[in-house]
């Protein structure tokens, strides 16, 4: 039986990607499913010079990290053997933030380094010819199941949902914020007062982006345990073009309001519930939980 | 007398690196590592707020990210103390911050174990390797990786460490959530690799003792013994470590241990023809990793082998794949003495912006000893510098009269398989080394 052929390729990176997916819990049965040219850790079919210089088909294409035109991957230049890869796959997948925008390795050199299709938010990345045939899975890292999930449906159905910037809806048309445990805080207007506490918000002290940035993190959870936000750890946006921001851990306030409000509610809206919610002083929301 | 060079792609090492081999009459007389890119994260981190560090140096690397961020958040709270504001840090928070971190050793050892250096053994024996296997270990490292995540959110990538403390508050619910992934990993260590109780492993001092259990760990020792490899890949017999996390301890080891090290001695070379610094202590090359924090702990096992073998490749496999053993055993025992009534975040009584100094920041990682140091001018980060554990195990020498950790462990091999046996027990890091 013909099976999907896969070849993972790896640009400035830090190879997050690379060992998030290895976090797959049904790891063992997909490889069997799908044949994997080259990926950075598993055994593939090539060797990595091999793969850089693939000249058949592929099936999926992914590319993690960043794209630098003068960036030299095995001692031959990245750029040059990728758009070729390119130009042989059926689909692209840009797994992670550095892929997708440009992300944290960016910020070394900004006007020489792009996501595949996207430079930041504009969309004239160094590989933006292939638009087309590329998904994005923005995420510092990306959710192993987002990029298994990817394979898979574009495998069985040719197509999925997409958003503005090319990233799935079943996954980014959520928002981190949904599904956190703090939820209740946040429509209270209640901040947590210190880190290290089971109780409040993050939104309005330490800096947590969750109402702002898309992504499933609160809906299928991180190592199928737990997320930033429901640790305690305040949402840094990694799933956006924005990312890597300055100062994360605070909220930028303009008159104690946070300068950024939750994705589509504008300031009135938000100003007249948060004015609302204030006015009560609800004892158990002030109150340990434990 | 025939003199010829090689130069040879090694890949799956978190990124490649080019080794260049010299030989003469089929040994190895020389060799150079070369890393090909360097991605920059000391001047990306560069005029930064401080705290902001802890978001960016774990994505130095994927695999040891959580190590970064331990040594990040040292060398901010050694900034503390050197402007004179005490950091308190409640045992809680200390014991949490050094089992999770005792996870991404163990999900890394046992990686490095099952995909690189079984596979390679096997190999030598003429045989494949099953992957079944392979998964299997992979699947113990997921329940290791959840440690991580039920604490810290997530893993690879989170920064739930802070100066003062961590920002989780667990209950006990997650603590034998926790516990039972813990005895996960265990089990798969006690079933594959000694095939009997781990409290009867950590405390093994000799190798025929080792010897007494079957399971991988025996079959790694009967094929380097068999293949007359076991005394190949000595280096300098000079070991450092400057961690102290969970049960790793400071100090040096040459023939004797000395616990003071301090980092004034640390020094980096740039080097023309590749990325990754070279770093001496004192002028002089070191081995880090388990091998080396073993024989600085005086580990009876770790010593007993070095009476016979040095610090071979033997020594090296056997202490790392030990390490797995003794830090799941800390994991399980650290979880049971965790009070969690303990605060887990002492806010520091001046924001770290109002301060100006450096301060230096240690950790065990993995692969051996990280070291970042941090200056805070105005308010932001002015200096920022990392140096991982593969730049110490895998520098190139400038001076004839003392090689690199590895140029010494390579010298005189005589095949294929030797070198990517001995190369790989360094189990290197490539994004790490080209930070």
């Amino acid at each position: 039986m013909y099976k999907k052929s896969i070849l993972w390729i790896q640009g400035i990176t830090c190879n997050g990607n690379t060992q998030s997916f290895l976090n797959f819990p049904r790891l063992e049965i997909f490889t069997k499913q799908y044949k994997f040219l080259y990926h950075p850790y598993l055994e593939s079919a090539l060797d990595i010079n091999e793969a850089l210089n693939y000249k058949e088909k592929i099936d999926f294409l992914i590319i993690e990290g960043a794209i630098s035109k003068e960036f030299v991957r095995a001692g031959e230049n990245f750029y040059e053997k990728v758009k070729l890869l390119c130009e042989n796959a059926k689909y692209i997948l840009a797994v992670g933030t550095c892929a997708t925008y440009g992300g944290i390795f960016k910020e070394k050199d900004p006007k020489n380094i792009t996501g595949v299709v996207y430079n930041k938010e504009e969309s004239n990345g160094f590989l933006s010819e292939f638009k087309k045939k590329v998904f994005n899975l923005p995420g510092c890292p990306a959710h192993p199941e987002w990029i298994v999930y990817t394979i898979e449906t574009l495998s069985a159905k040719g197509k999925l949902k997409v958003d503005e910037f090319s990233r799935p809806k079943e996954i980014y048309g959520y928002l981190t914020h949904h599904g956190c445990t703090r939820n209740e805080y946040f429509e209270w207007k209640v901040d947590t007062k210190n880190f290290g506490e089971k109780e409040g918000c993050l939104f309005y002290i330490q800096g947590c982006r969750a109402p702002i940035t898309h992504g499933s993190c609160n809906k299928i959870l991180w190592n199928e345990v737990s997320s930033k936000t429901r640790s305690g750890s305040p949402c840094f946006g990694c799933t956006e073009s924005s990312f890597p921001r300055k100062n994360m851990f605070e909220t930028k306030t303009f008159m104690s309001i946070p300068a950024d409000l939750p994705t589509g509610v504008s300031k009135r809206a938000y100003l007249t519930v948060t004015g609302i919610a204030k006015t009560f002083h609800i004892k158990r929301l002030k109150e340990k939980l434990i | 007398m025939s003199i010829k060079i090689t130069k040879e792609i090694i890949e799956k090492i978190e990124g490649e690196a080019q080794l260049e081999l010299v030989w003469e009459n089929g040994r190895v007389k020389d060799s150079k590592v070369k890393f090909f890119s360097y991605r920059g994260m000391e001047e990306i981190i560069q005029g930064r707020h401080p705290l902001d560090a802890l978001v960016f140096t774990p994505r130095v690397c994927g695999i040891c990210g959580h190590a970064q961020l331990m040594a990040s958040v040292h060398a901010l709270e050694d900034i503390y103390q050197n402007c004179g504001i005490k950091i308190e840090l409640s045992q809680k928070a200390k014991k949490i911050r050094d089992l999770t971190l005792d996870c991404e050793i163990i999900q890394n050892h046992l990686k490095w174990y099952f995909f690189i250096i079984l596979p390679i053994l096997y190999k030598i024996k003429g045989k494949v390797f099953p992957k079944s296997k392979s998964f299997k270990a992979l699947n113990a490292t997921i329940k290791a990786n959840k440690i991580i995540a039920t604490f810290a959110g997530q893993w690879p990538h989170n920064s739930y460490m802070i100066p003062g403390g961590i920002v989780c508050d667990p209950t006990y619910v997650e603590i034998y959530q926790a516990k039972s992934y813990i005895d996960e990993v265990i089990s798969f260590f006690e079933e594959e690799i000694v095939k009997s109780d781990i409290n009867s492993i950590v405390h093994i001092k000799n190798i025929k003792e080792l010897m007494k259990f079957e399971g991988f760990l025996k079959e790694t020792v009967n094929t380097i013994q068999e293949n007359d490899l076991a005394h190949l890949g000595k280096a300098h017999d000079r070991f450092i470590a400057f961690g102290e996390n969970s049960i790793f301890e400071k100090g040096k080891a040459i023939k004797t241990v000395a616990k003071g090290v301090h980092p004034r001695y640390i020094q980096e070379e740039s080097l023309d023809f590749t990325y990754a610094k070279n770093v001496t202590y004192n002028d002089r090359f070191y081995e880090v990793g388990p091998l080396a924090r073993a024989m600085i702990a005086s580990n009876a096992l770790a010593k007993s082998l070095h009476r016979v073998y040095k610090d071979s490749v033997l020594n090296r496999i056997v202490m790392k794949v030990m390490e797995t053993a003794y830090l799941s055993y800390q994991v399980r025992d650290t979880l049971e003495c965790i009070d969690i009534n303990e605060k887990s975040f002492i806010k520091p009584k001046v924001k770290i912006e109002t301060l100006e100094g450096t301060g230096n920041g240690f950790a065990e990682a993995a692969r051996g000893s990280l070291y970042h140091s941090i200056k805070i001018k105005e308010g932001k980060i002015d200096l920022y510098n990392i140096i991982t554990p593969t730049q110490w195990n895998l520098g190139n020498s400038t001076k004839s009269e003392e090689l690199s950790t590895i140029q010494q462990a390579l010298l005189g091999l005589r095949n294929e398989n030797e070198i990517s046996l001995i190369f790989r027990s360094f189990d290197e890091c490539s994004v790490c080394t080209t930070h």
